[in-house]
């Protein structure tokens, strides 16, 4: 389906689910679930703590359906639900826990995530060595890349939702991309 | 790195590897380069590796989500009745206390409530128009009964609420506005 079929398929659903069709709703969750919680899981890093946040952010996006400004896409409002959920959970994690650290590539500090069995974002992977290395690329990446890493492979957003979305211009989402995929295809050069 | 190479590459990236959906332009030049050819194959990868991260579709979740926003739909039907029939409550009740009970309202009727007091309730409940033209001719006693003007009071604000509240849920449609 191209993008602006996608999109007026989107626009007919909010406007059927406004009019009080329920189905027209469930045919949104349907439609995003699977690219809302692949996103959430990586944010966070935990798989049943993304499921509670995507639920959470599909509520909020059917209690506040009036007030969305459909000059945005659907998804894009979505994810902004869903990442500032994602967001808020990570601050409110860094302010209870003391992080593990190590030093990445360049010697600067970032965070150890371990991963309990059962919430593993790559716990679906059978080959653990690839769910390893994978778990360490994204990790690594700079905050900045890795965020539209996210958005664009696990949310599934075009670049212009990206740049509507992170209020960025187009280019700035291309170039940023273009590096991160640079950083990602030499840390994952043996499973390439 | 060249500047073409760099162009191509970061088109190549948008178009996730799928060098069909490239440019005229830039196919070419991918014809006469070797280096950006090897990033195709990698980019090719990286993105199909990618797509085996994102966990599968999640129909429990879905269905679990589905039956939540039933439940808060109910819970949202209910609450929005709950205005409506506190409106609704105060007018009548303010009618009613204006003399839409026989022998004098329901207020007379008050202190001895029995069953005979739900039978008279029943009654003015039919009667409705009775008690209106019998609250008119309250009306001239209003300022020293001070039942009357509770009642009164009563019965304004009821309907206050109900315009208000019509008033406010007044379909407002967004969306179709906008487009
Ligand atoms: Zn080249």
């Amino acid at each position: 389906m191209s993008i602006s079929n996608d999109r007026k398929v989107d626009e007919q659903l909010v406007t059927a689910s406004l009019a009080g069709d329920e189905a027209a709703f469930a045919q949104l969750v349907r439609r995003y679930q699977r690219r809302l919680t692949a996103f959430l899981t990586q944010l966070v890093g935990d798989l049943e703590l993304a499921r509670e946040l995507t639920q959470e952010a599909f509520i909020r996006a059917w209690s506040a359906l009036e007030r969305y400004d459909p000059s945005y896409r659907f998804s894009t409002w979505l994810f902004r639900i869903g990442h500032n959920l994602g967001i808020d959970h990570l601050r409110r994690r860094r302010l209870q826990t003391v992080p593990l650290v190590r030093q990445d590539r360049d010697g600067d500090e970032v965070e150890v995530v371990l991963p309990e069995k059962g919430k593993d974002p790559f716990g679906h992977l059978k080959n653990a060595e690839l769910a390893q290395a994978l778990r360490t690329a994204i990790h690594d990446l700079r905050p900045e890349y890795k965020e539209l890493v996210l958005l664009r492979h696990f949310g599934g957003l075009s670049y212009q939702d990206i740049a509507d979305m992170k209020d960025m211009p187009l280019g700035t989402v291309k170039n940023k991309l273009f590096r991160a995929h640079s950083v990602l295809r030499t840390a994952l050069a043996d499973f390439l | 790195m060249n500047r073409d190479c760099k162009l191509l590459q970061q088109a190549l990236v948008e178009v996730a590897g799928v060098v069909d959906r490239l440019d005229d332009g830039y196919q070419e030049h991918l014809r006469s380069c070797e280096t950006c050819r090897a990033v195709v194959a990698e980019e090719l990868a990286l993105v199909r590796l990618l797509d085996e991260a994102a966990p599968p579709e999640d129909i429990a979740l879905q269905e679990q989500i589905l039956l939540t926003l039933a439940e808060r739909r109910l819970r949202r039907r209910w609450l929005a009745a709950v205005p409506v029939a506190a409106s609704l409550a105060f007018a009548f009740l303010g009618v009613t206390l204006l003399g839409g009970i026989p022998a004098g309202g329901l207020a007379a009727s008050i202190p001895a409530w029995s069953g005979g007091g739900l039978v008279a309730l029943i009654q003015s409940c039919g009667n409705f128009l009775t008690a209106l033209a019998a609250a008119g001719g309250v009306l001239a006693n209003l300022i020293t009964m001070p039942w009357s003007v509770a009642a009164a009071a009563a019965g304004l604000s009821g309907m206050a609420g109900l315009i208000f509240l019509s008033r406010r849920w007044k379909y407002r449609p967004v969306w179709s506005a906008r487009s």
